[in-house]
């Protein structure tokens, strides 16, 4: 039986990396801040607002991320996409999250579990 | 929008680089109605949900740290270890002289000298530094 607040402090930063990835994935659809939250919730990558909103401002500044203002719907939302260097990186990044995930297996004995 | 999300946002476009506010206020505030619109579709009274969900959202000046990303530390891990160096070497250097300065100024009975060229504040400060900063 693992204490849930230490499961809890490692799983976060187990995933901590994972964000930016997920996001850079997810955005090749473009879509505004909370339906993200909701996709990446439904692809059972839960995240906080606070952790995506000010995430994908910076994804953006960094040119990984491109936007753009869509006021045709009932109110104006910011939808995001993933740029060209966004999606070579998210590409690198699913290739080193491939061969850690195996590398772990192959630690733990090829026991997946 | 209610004077609760409107309080929210203005305080944390304080902390948002004039500059960028316009845009940050306008998703912000679209966001956070996306998420309020949510939770009343599943049945929520909207002021517990605005309530809920600018809560989700935390401290605003952390929020507005983050879009900004700047840390919301002054002293980060880099600089830790510089700073404790500092710190424990101005210690060793400024109490004695403020201790002993203090000591010969009431032997030769010049009152406030010392206080004049060396603040009392300056001998407090890492004291007032490691109190906490809310």
């Amino acid at each position: 039986m693992v204490d849930d607040e230490l499961l809890g402090t490692h799983r976060q930063e187990l995933r901590r990396g994972t964000v930016v990835l997920a996001c850079l994935l997810a955005l090749r659809a473009p879509e505004y801040g909370y339906a993200l939250l909701k996709r990446l919730d439904l692809a059972g990558i839960p995240s906080d607002a606070n952790t995506i909103y000010p995430l994908l401002r910076r994804l953006e500044e960094r040119g990984l991320l491109e936007s753009e203002w869509n006021t045709d719907d009932t109110r104006p939302r910011k939808f995001y996409r993933t740029s060209p260097a966004g999606s070579a990186l998210a590409a690198q990044l699913m290739t080193d999250m491939t061969h850690l995930a195996a590398s772990l297996h192959a630690l733990n004995g090829g026991d997946i579990e | 929008m209610t004077s609760l999300t409107e309080r929210y946002l203005a305080a944390t476009l304080r902390g948002i680089p004039a500059k960028q506010r316009p845009d940050v206020d306008r998703e912000l505030r679209s966001s956070i109605a996306d998420a309020i619109e949510d939770r009343v579709a599943n049945g929520e009274d909207r002021a517990a949900a605005e309530t809920a969900v600018l809560e989700e959202l935390g401290n605003p000046t952390r929020l507005a740290a983050g879009m900004t990303g700047r840390p919301v530390y002054l002293i980060g891990p880099e600089l830790f270890l510089a700073y404790r160096y500092i710190l424990f070497l101005l210690l060793g250097i400024v109490v004695p002289i403020v201790g002993s300065s203090r000591r010969s100024s009431r032997s030769t009975g010049a009152p406030g000298s010392v206080r004049h060229s060396l603040p009392v504040s300056v001998a407090r400060w890492p004291l007032a530094s490691t109190s906490p900063s809310g």
